[in-house]
């Protein structure tokens, strides 16, 4: 291998073959990918982010907070709940099939679930278990669904419904996945804590809201400025070691502003077509409490 | 093939070494100063994560500031620039040539320390682009471009009239990095920072950039590096061509696919690919391994200085790092690895060891000789070694042991994050920071000596070019006499 030329001819088909698999490829796969009409919501999806939230992006960016927060929520598998929809007119046919599927069950329960239906037989089943049983109603009259349910630690933690995708991150520019997770998660973090004020107070010291958090204070997002006439509505509600000087007050900036509004755009709260779960409109709003005192 | 690396006499050595003073010397003592910097950088970033509030206040110097301009200055800085001052040398010696165009070497080698400037800068000032590796403001590429072109373009010349034109191993892996760098670099810079692509696509190609810059353009010049450098100090031929080749082409043809674990929101065939492929990237690192064990095997390492040892340490990382990412590529694996503190112990180790401790054994190396002059303390060096070996193993393992118990706590949803986080890796981050204060000491060190040198090499051709003055038109006049001697017995 003492010449030059072949040598060249070597490395150009190495970088070609290369370029072709982790550029041309992708780009020929996702390039064209466009928003999708998701019937849960009755919109496409993704939407653009609007005029602040963009702005918010770029403040998220520059201060480098995908250093520790990852914005990629990971799915291991699904398994199944199984729901007896409709219970149909052979109430005893039925009884006894979900007496089948669900050895657990009196004659007693079973009964007031065929009289209570939309009702769940049996939760977190794998595939062929879901597959049996929803065969087995097949000819009773009754309507059963198998529900897919996403598993693994990121959903178990409560950082997301379901796995994000690509068509999550569409107008992402850009692209902040992060690769390290010294903070949580933060793909569907605008569904979780919904507050707005709590991103501020965090934001201007995480332990006025978590006691014993990592994350650093990023006091510059903030003013502290003399109360005038009227002090300003936007004003945190500080108290004890955080308060600032007496006759002062601590307002967020227009950084702080839009920061906190990408924040909150930031939510992966239905499915799409490559990340099926069940959906209910009924976002559990009094679980906020408790996931914000989790929650960094 | 040709495992032998030519000898020919001291004389002409010194010619060829000294054409190279003053560019290498530059690019070594610039390459050293960013280390230096970078290493500040990571102590900075390193404190930040036990004691949040430390510099708090200013936007310059958060955390997710100084990460970045940390890699950035450590990667382009000291890491790029080393290696093209090591790959001019070796360039030079294995093919028994003197520099071209020294000026312009020069000329290449300012205008990519200001490229490098601005893009740290840039990232400090809030201009980051995002982009893992690639986090240097768009603006910047263009001058780094025109840099490596002036570079590149005369490391490619110099080989190119090269007197010896049998290749010795080294080079091939020269001439493949000297291609790649140019390469992924328009490429990536155009698809990330001019052309956005849209989406996830920006994530893979980014991916793909990385693991081109640290296995092919990083990791072909370390290798090189290290094939050139311990059989020439164990006084040995390299065991067996074919085997470097074989490694070669493996590592060059599958080099570019590895780095993106599967499990993220990419679709599924990029982690597939990429595992498979760090796999056959080790195998290939198993393979240059057992060809370096051949060939030092019964070398006494005592004779051969402290320079072996340095490259000695930089082959090992090499290796463990390679074995290193092919584990962490399985599946299961990399389910519990995956953004957790393992992956930057990974770039330690890759980075800092292999890559890093090469590159300052051979400046130990070679400055004495394209200066002409020996270190003046070598009692130092012996310091920066141990100093830079402790400190780098202190964070890889603190990262490695760390990052693996901190997947552990994220993969088991019973564990609060909290005391994944307080009760998990908190120790080990305070180990790493014992570990970046050994680098950062060993880094003042090298600094140290390295700008001795600097200064020391130009006042005595400062006061030699003052002494010789008077003598240079009864020189000049010599020169002529004796070229018209020459041109006459040509003809």
């Amino acid at each position: 291998m003492n010449q030059g030329p072949l040598l060249f001819l070597g490395v150009l088909c190495a970088m070609a073959a290369s370029w072709m698999g982790f550029v041309l490829m992708p780009q020929v796969q996702l390039g064209n990918q466009s928003t999708r009409h998701v019937k849960e919501i009755g919109r496409h999806y993704p939407a653009e982010r609007g005029g602040l939230a963009d702005k918010g992006h770029d403040v998220y960016r520059a201060a480098g907070c995908a250093a520790c927060h990852t914005q990629q929520v990971r799915q291991t598998g699904f398994n199944f709940d199984i729901v007896l929809t409709d219970a149909g007119d052979f109430t005893d046919l039925v009884i006894s099939l979900v007496k089948e599927s669900n050895s657990s069950f009196s004659d007693q329960q079973a009964a007031d679930i065929v009289a209570n239906a939309p009702r769940t037989i049996l939760e977190a089943v794998n595939q062929s278990v879901a597959n049996s049983i929803v065969r087995s109603f097949k000819d009773s009259g009754a309507k059963v669904a198998a529900n897919i349910r996403p598993t693994g630690p990121d959903i178990d933690r409560g950082w997301g419904p379901r796995q994000t995708v690509g068509l999550d991150y569409l107008f992402d520019e850009p692209i902040l996945l992060g690769n390290q997770r010294i903070g949580p998660d933060l793909a569907n973090v605008g569904s979780r804590l919904t507050d707005r004020e709590w991103h501020f107070l965090h934001l201007y010291h995480p332990h006025t809201v978590v006691g014993k958090s990592m994350m650093p204070a990023y006091p510059y997002l903030f003013e502290t400025q003399i109360i005038g006439d009227d002090p300003s509505s936007d004003a945190l509600p500080l108290a004890g070691e955080f308060a600032p000087e007496e006759g002062t007050e601590v307002v967020p900036t227009a950084e702080a502003n839009v920061l906190v509004d990408y924040l909150l755009s930031l939510r992966i709260s239905h499915p799409v077509f490559e990340a099926p779960y069940l959906f209910t409109q009924a976002e559990p709003s009094e679980n906020n409490n408790s996931e914000t005192e989790q929650a960094e | 093939m040709d495992v032998t690396q030519s000898s020919k006499s001291p004389s002409d050595w010194t010619e060829i070494d000294s054409s190279y003073r003053f560019p290498t010397l530059f690019l070594a003592s610039k390459a050293v100063g960013w280390l230096l910097l970078g290493s500040i950088f990571s102590l900075i970033a390193s404190i930040k994560m036990h004691s949040p509030s430390f510099l708090a206040s200013c936007p310059w110097v958060t955390y997710g500031v100084m990460m970045p301009a940390a890699l950035n200055a450590v990667v382009y800085g000291f890491a790029l620039q080393g290696a093209f001052a090591a790959l001019l040398w070796m360039t030079m010696r294995l093919g028994q040539v003197k520099l071209v165009a020294p000026g312009y070497l020069f000329i290449g080698s300012l205008l990519w320390n200001i490229g490098v400037f601005v893009g740290v800068v840039g990232i400090m000032a809030g201009h980051s682009s995002g982009h893992a590796y690639l986090e240097m403001p768009g603006y910047v590429t263009p001058i780094l471009f025109a840099a490596y072109t002036l570079i590149g373009g005369i490391a490619l010349v110099t080989f190119h009239k090269r007197q010896v034109r049998d290749l010795y191993p080294s080079q091939w892996f020269i001439f493949a990095a000297l291609y790649w760098f140019p390469w992924i670099l328009t490429a990536a810079s155009f698809l990330l920072h001019m052309s956005p692509v849209r989406g996830v696509t920006q994530a893979i190609i980014g991916g793909w950039y990385a693991s081109g810059l640290n296995v092919i353009v990083l990791g072909f010049i370390g290798i090189a590096l290290i094939q050139y450098l311990l059989p020439k100090l164990a006084k040995r031929d390299l065991h067996n061509g074919y085997l470097s080749m074989f490694a070669f082409w493996v590592i060059l043809f599958f080099g570019g696919f590895t780095g993106l674990l599967p499990g993220q929101s990419l679709p599924a065939w990029v982690g597939a690919l990429s595992a498979v492929c760090s796999v056959f990237v080790a195998f290939a690192w198993l393979i240059l391994g057992y060809n370096i064990y051949r060939t030092i095997e019964g070398a006494s390492s005592k004779s051969a200085g402290l320079g072996y040892k340095f490259v000695y340490f930089s082959a090992v990382a090499g290796l463990i790092s390679a074995l290193l990412t092919a584990w962490a590529s399985r599946v299961s694996i990399a389910e519990v690895v995956q953004f957790t503190l393992f992956i930057p112990g990974l770039k330690w180790l890759h980075l800092y060891g292999f890559v890093g401790m090469g590159l300052i054994g051979c400046i130990y190396l070679f400055l004495p000789k394209v200066t002409g002059t020996d270190w003046s303390k070598p009692g130092q060096w012996t310091a920066i070694f141990w100093t830079y070996a402790i400190g780098t193993s202190l964070v890889t393992i603190a990262f490695l042991v760390g990052g693996w118990k901190h997947g552990k706590g994220l993969i088991n949803p019973e564990t609060p994050f909290m005391d994944v986080l307080r009760g998990g890796i908190a120790p080990f981050i305070r180990m790493s920071t014992v570990g970046e204060l050994l680098v950062l000491v060993a880094s003042v060190l090298l600094v140290w000596n390295v700008s001795s040198m600097f200064c020391r090499t130009y006042c005595s051709c400062l006061c030699g070019a003052l002494g010789s003055i008077g003598k240079a038109e009864t020189e000049g006049d010599t020169k002529k006499s004796q070229s018209k001697k020459s041109s006459k017995k040509k003809s």
